[in-house]
């Protein structure tokens, strides 16, 4: 005898969600390829976003972001051309938003609901946010001269944080 | 409901990857780390300025029938419009499916990102289940472009799925003798008008003339009137255990024993109906659930819907307590007094075995219909089988015959019992 129960819902998100996270990432490594460690770090990062995205797990999810994130700063400090550096960056920070959004809307809709369109929509305009930024990032930067001076930097850097606190 | 907002902090993290991005940057001293970091920290940005979204929809829900059959699949189509002037980037769906249904196929939920007067549509199929059904609204959830701030609301749409389905199979189930003689095949021992001979007796003034034996008068010249068994239908009240210990199941995917009670009670219902009783329904329940005895066409439509529909045999158990010793008292009040009562119970406690002691010592004659829930399997399995069987005993004792309905069907279940009581 047993009572009447709620069958569990299989919340991990879908294959295809999983190789959206995993295209994304790997965009943003395959541009470390001038440092070898970096590219090895970020396609463990790509590996390790898209497998976790594949099994539901937040764990592996930002596993991978440390992983991909620590492609970026090994491919700095070895001195990747910073325009790579930034394809790099929007790469990993947009792939791992695209996995923390595909968990949820697992958690939300569960597999077997079609949620494709609310993980592309998501990832779209998180990557031209992104892209915005480090374009407009960029150009500052070669207008003043390659960026030598780290101080100005610094300053840009302060000028986003005041925006970011001033929106909110 | 209301609606309600929150933030989900989806982007906090951004800011924390800007932190060490830029923090690395400062410490190695490389620019391009700190430019990098700049990308995070507008990410963070465009979560920290994300507004409410505040959707303005409309919900149309579509079924492929609204009165299926038992297990008959019914398509559910949901068809959401964005009726707002602005894109709602992030909706999530989830549809009210009611309890009582399962899906069979498809998903009742959806996400989508939907442009200003745009629709989407999603189906789903569900197996229909016996009983009356109502959707709950659709559940909503919206989110803005960042994910970062959600609006969760609900949208109520009327959609009603009815099954009723048709009564099974009658089964003669006999019922048991009374102090005026045997009711089972509804003759009594008393003559009068009818088709079996019984005895003749001295003609009394005003007997029917077609009643007069002429051949005898014919014969020894005096009137004498031959009498027939009088035929008397017996009054039946079928009565439903819908407590929570009603909805026992073998297994997780099993029926309950209340549905196998419900068909016993239509078969029982149509087998009584058919030798020309009046049968009526009742239920131990939470809800009350009374339905007099009685005959003909109308009250046959009343018993199949009430045994599909009627709240207090709803497919799920009832929440609300059960005061069981109130119920009985009331039913026994209700029962009329040369009623015999057929009483469906899995007997899985001892209250199905003191009531159904107590209706029949109150001088209701009671028959006990049990389908059996339990299993072989593990100890505890084991102990509740050995349970129920003494309990079944127990009634046996006291003179209240018990049929106990295994795996076969009902009807061949009460065909063999039958068997067994007249050998």
């Amino acid at each position: 005898m047993v009572g009447v129960t709620d069958p569990a819902i299989d919340t991990r998100p879908t294959a295809d969600d999983a190789a959206v996270v995993g295209a994304i990432a790997l965009v943003g490594a395959i541009a470390l390829v001038g440092s070898a460690s970096a590219l090895v770090l970020a396609l463990l990062g790509t590996l390790l976003l898209g497998g976790g995205t594949a099994s539901g797990s937040p764990r592996l999810v930002s596993l991978g972001a440390v992983a991909a994130l620590g492609g970026v700063v090994v491919g700095g400090v070895a001195g990747v051309a910073v325009v790579f550096l930034l394809v790099a960056t929007v790469g990993a920070l947009v792939a791992w938003d695209a996995a923390i959004q595909a968990l949820d809307l697992g958690e939300t809709v569960g597999r077997d609901a079609d949620a494709q369109r609310a993980l592309t929509a998501h990832a779209g305009v998180a990557g031209g946010v992104a892209t915005l930024t480090a374009g407009l990032g960029y150009v500052v930067y070669f207008a003043n001269g390659g960026g030598r001076p780290v101080g100005a930097l610094v300053l840009l850097l302060a000028g986003a944080v005041l925006l970011a606190a001033a929106l909110r | 409901m209301n609606p309600i907002t929150h933030r989900t902090g989806q982007r906090e993290r951004m800011t924390a990857a800007a932190l060490a991005l830029a923090g690395i940057g400062v410490l190695t001293g490389q620019a391009g780390l700190l430019l990098a970091s700049v990308v995070a920290v507008a990410l963070a940005a465009h979560g920290r300025a994300a507004v409410f979204p505040d959707p303005s929809l409309t919900v149309g829900r579509e079924v492929s029938t609204t009165t299926p059959d038992r297990e008959e699949t019914v398509t559910v189509t949901v068809t959401v419009t964005n009726e707002g002037e602005s894109t709602l980037p992030d909706l999530r769906f989830i549809d009210g499916v009611p309890d009582t249904l399962t899906v069979a196929d498809g998903s009742p939920r959806h996400a989508t990102a939907l442009r200003a007067g745009e629709s989407t549509t999603f189906s789903y199929d569900v197996t229909a289940e016996r009983g009356h059904h109502t959707f709950d609204p659709l559940y909503v959830v919206a989110r803005d472009s960042s994910g970062s701030a959600a609006h969760h609301s609900d949208v109520a749409v009327a959609t009603e799925l009815e099954c009723v389905p048709p009564l099974p199979t009658p089964a003669a189930l006999p019922l048991r003798p009374t102090a005026a003689g045997i009711v089972g095949e509804t003759a009594t021992p008393e003559g009068g008008s009818g088709v079996a001979f019984h005895a003749i007796r001295e003609y009394r003034r005003g007997d029917p003339l077609n009643r007069i034996d002429w051949n005898r008068a014919a014969r020894t010249g005096t009137l004498s009137t031959v009498e027939f068994q009088r035929e008397r239908s017996a009054t039946v009240v079928v009565l439903l255990d819908a407590r929570e210990e009603g909805y026992v199941a073998s297994e997780e995917t099993d029926r309950t024993t209340l549905e196998r009670s419900i068909e016993v009670a239509g078969a029982v219902y149509e087998g009584r109906r058919q030798v020309g009783d009046r049968v009526g329904v009742a239920a131990l329940s939470p809800r009350d659930c009374w339905l007099a005895p009685g005959t003909g066409a109308g009250h046959r439509a009343r018993v199949r819907r009430l045994l599909a529909t009627h709240e207090a045999l709803a497919p799920l158990p009832n929440d609300d307590p059960f005061f069981g010793t109130l119920k009985t008292a009331r039913l026994r009040r209700q029962l009329p007094s040369d009623a015999q009562v057929v009483f469906c119970t899995p007997l899985v406690d001892d209250f199905a075995l003191r009531t159904a002691r107590r209706i029949d010592a109150g001088g209701n004659p009671v028959t006990v219909v049990s389908p059996d829930p339990t299993v072989g399997g593990t100890v505890g399995q084991r102990l509740a089988n050995v349970e129920r069987s003494l309990r079944c005993s127990a009634l046996r004792e006291a003179g209240i015959p018990v049929v106990d309905w295994g795996e076969e069907s009902f009807q061949a279940t009460v065909a063999n019992a039958v068997r067994r009581w007249s050998a």
